[in-house]
């Protein structure tokens, strides 16, 4: 055979090059004609950019109590009503102890469960032994809790619908207590008898003990005992904390905007629709406005999608596909970087099979912050969500210092200012006139007292506070308004009708 | 296996593939599709629905991009101090013409392209860029003479863009402006609807009883339906729209893009 000389040799090295050449060009052709791309907006960030995709939550992570409450069985109580989810369920391999759903959990293992209604005067009295108490202020159907934490729950428990408080006695330390607010029922779970040592609630119990702020019914501080057996948190000290806040537009700028409206409608932004006011709000339309998101000039961000439900779904798995869009559309992380937990708050279901259904969801950093307005609402209908609303906070100064509630105390806010609370409750249609003395019909309406740190409303510059303050919690047939007061001179400082 | 001649013929059937790819999906302003309806049928549909196309039918034309566009609005007051401002008399007035009887008379030879000199003098301190690039018509109202700068995309007119110069005896006395500056187009096009399409979407939404003289159906760059106006907005998405010209100067617009 003839050896190639250096010619050859050339030859076919530039035949090699044009080879791979001409095979890089059919790639790169075939991809701008597949995905119809204008040569001419082509620049690499295109090509490198992916969507950032944050850990989907599960429902377990999000559900917690607002409040637990701790009966000492003396007549005095402890409340927690800043963060309980460690109280009430942590991963499992956490080692922080028994929590409140895994003592649920364990219980609904026992065989030949049943569940009886009782009065609320046995709930009461079973109740005020020595028992612990999850509260939430929003109920929550038990199917939901159920399946969110795996309980085994028998068809015996079909019954109750809602939970707004569950509650573990060890007056009665075979049974389980429920309380439906929405119906005012109250049932008791019947499983087996537990030995007292066996028992997670014994542990539970003791944990709550040490981090619980102490308190007393009002009946007993005012020495009536026909008076509302509200608890009345009376802490000689604690913090009080000030914060001021702004939004997240003004935090991330338009990088962030950006980021996020490029979760909806893709990284080039492909037949969206970008219009901007002189105001400074940006609307994202997809086509003809069958997907929008407003990026508000307060710092609020609204997406609507348009379109029928495909198909009906449980409450926890519509849970589910709105924490998995979450998980796509920036997840719980602020410009800053923080990454935040997530309290769901509330549950609007309208009426229908495939009604569509909005979860609202409050941020919980090591302390909870309550809210006038939620941080996020995402409303599901069927599989697909069809309303998100992001409206975050950035903390900018803040302020803690230990507090001695001195002449402000819970019962002093009451005492001063339940004329300004009894017309705020008629004007909020909570009475129709006042048949009785209004510190009575105050008092009668009221449901619970907190000393929590609010979220106030935004200007409409997009800034606000968070401050510690007493709140005021009263219920009327389903309508719930809370009412806040300074703890540092008793002066209201606003309400807000749930 | 002898490699070389394998090489050239890999060689050959990469140039074939790409030059099929080019040629098949390449953009040479070629039409994507032929005319998906029939011409004949379609007036006559059109016709018995009291729809009387009196102009030409446009040809569907090939894929367009969407538009991000600046919204430029001339305030008045800005406006008016380019008006009175030093040097004014120069450039936004035409005196010679002023001086004239007829200088109303915009058909006498030179007249139209005097009034649009000065009339780009003013565009371009209103900063609008170079105002040649801007196609514009000047018209006669009464006492006045007005010239209308329309912008264009592409070929294709963006619709609200306008800027109105006004001259009473011979000076610029007002000016409106609303306009929109191309800042970016779309990284993929858009497929563009047949005109037959908009023209059945126009019979659709008209009552039984009237009757429609379609003057002019044309694509233009149109930024949708805003209850609220442009009033205050700043940037926008221009979509392609087919404006539909009836009855004396009537405008519908339909939505031309295909998502």
């Amino acid at each position: 055979m003839k050896e190639p000389g250096a010619k050859g040799i050339t030859k076919e090295f530039i035949k090699s090059v044009t080879m791979v050449v001409l095979f890089l060009s059919t790639i790169l052709l075939l991809y701008v004609f597949w995905e119809n791309i204008n040569p001419g907006q082509m620049n690499i960030r295109n090509l490198t950019e992916q969507e950032s995709l944050h850990p989907v939550m599960t429902p377990a992570e999000v559900v917690a109590p607002d409040e637990i409450q701790l009966s000492y069985g003396d007549g005095s109580y402890g409340v927690i009503t800043g963060n309980t989810r460690a109280y009430w369920w942590t991963p499992q391999d956490s080692g922080q102890g028994p929590t409140f759903t895994y003592g649920v959990g364990e219980f609904l293992q026992a065989q030949d469960i049943f569940v009886e209604e009782i009065t609320r005067d046995q709930y009461q009295q079973v109740l005020a032994l020595e028992s612990l108490k999850s509260i939430f202020d929003d109920p929550l159907p038990l199917n939901l809790l159920c399946q969110a934490y795996g309980w085994d729950c028998p068809s015996a428990t079909e019954s109750i619908q809602q939970v707004s408080e569950i509650a573990y006695s060890f007056g009665s330390m075979e049974s389980l207590f429920v309380k439906d607010g929405d119906r005012n029922l109250y049932y008791r779970i019947i499983g087996n008898g537990e030995k007292i040592e066996q028992s997670p609630f014994l542990s539970l119990y003791q944990r709550i003990a040490l981090g619980s702020k102490v308190a007393y019914p009002l009946t007993l501080l005012l020495g009536e005992e026909e008076a509302n057996p509200v608890l009345v948190p009376l802490p000689s000290e604690f913090p009080y904390v000030i914060t001021t806040y702004t939004n997240e537009r003004a935090a991330g700028g338009e990088d962030f905007e950006k980021s996020l409206a490029k979760t909806f409608f893709g990284a080039t932004f492909d037949f969206t629709r970008i219009i901007q006011d002189a105001q400074g709000t940006t609307t994202y339309m997809y086509g003809y406005g069958q997907r929008v998101l407003v990026a508000g000039k307060e710092g609020t961000f609204r997406y609507k999608e348009e379109g029928a439900p495909t198909q009906e779904a449980t409450l926890f798995y519509s849970l589910e596909t709105a924490l998995g869009f979450l998980s796509r559309h920036g997840g719980t992380q602020d410009p800053l970087g923080k990454v935040y937990d997530l309290h769901l708050s509330k549950i609007i279901r309208q009426s229908g099979p495939s009604a569509p259904t909005t979860f609202v969801f409050d941020l919980w950093e090591d302390s909870a912050i309550r809210y006038e307005g939620g941080a996020l609402a995402i409303t599901v209908s069927g599989n697909r969500v069809t309303a998100f609303t992001r409206d975050f906070h950035v903390p900018e100064k803040s302020q803690t210092q230990q507090f001695s509630a001195g002449d402000y105390t819970a019962v002093n806010v009451l005492a001063t200012n339940h004329q300004q609370m009894g017309q705020v409750l008629m004007e909020n249609g909570f009475f129709q006139d006042r048949k009785e003395e209004t510190f009575l019909m105050v008092t009668k309406a009221l449901e619970s007292i907190r000393l929590e740190e609010i979220r106030f409303s935004k200007t409409e510059e997009g800034v606000g506070k968070i401050e510690t303050c007493w709140c005021f919690f009263f219920e009327k047939d389903g309508k719930r308004l809370e009412m806040y007061y300074s703890i540092r001179d008793a002066l209201p400082m606003g309400y807000t009708l749930r | 296996m002898d490699w070389a001649k394998a090489k050239t013929i890999i060689i050959i059937a990469l140039l074939l593939t790409n030059l099929f790819l080019i040629f098949t999906y390449g953009d040479f302003g070629i039409k994507d599709e032929p005319e998906t309806f029939n011409r004949a049928a379609l007036i006559q549909l059109l016709e018995e629905r009291g729809v009387f196309i009196e102009g030409d039918i446009p040809e569907k034309p090939k894929d367009m991009e969407l538009l991000s566009v600046e919204v430029i609005h001339g305030e008045e007051e800005d406006i008016q101090a380019l008006l009175d401002s030093e040097g004014a008399s120069e450039l936004f007035w035409l005196p010679e013409l002023w001086r004239k009887s007829s200088f109303l008379d915009i058909q006498e030879p030179g007249r139209k392209a005097a009034y649009l000199e000065c009339a780009r003098n003013f565009a371009m301190a209103l900063g609008i860029g170079n105002p040649q690039e801007y196609p514009a018509e000047v018209i006669q109202i009464e006492n006045q003479v007005k010239v209308i700068f329309e912008n264009r995309y592409d070929g294709y007119p963006l619709e609200r863009s306008v800027l109105t110069v006004v001259f009473q005896q011979g000076k610029i006395t007002q000016g409106e402006m609303l306009w929109l500056v191309p800042v970016e187009y779309s990284r993929k096009k858009v497929a563009v609807t047949d005109p037959a399409v908009a023209l059945l979407a126009l019979v659709s939404n008209k009552e039984a009883e009237e009757n429609w003289r379609v003057e002019e159906i044309r694509l233009v760059y149109w930024l949708g339906e805003d209850p609220e106006g442009l009033e205050d907005t700043v940037a926008d998405t221009a979509f392609p729209a087919w404006c539909i010209r009836y009855n004396g100067g009537e405008k519908k617009y339909v939505n031309a893009a295909q998502f």
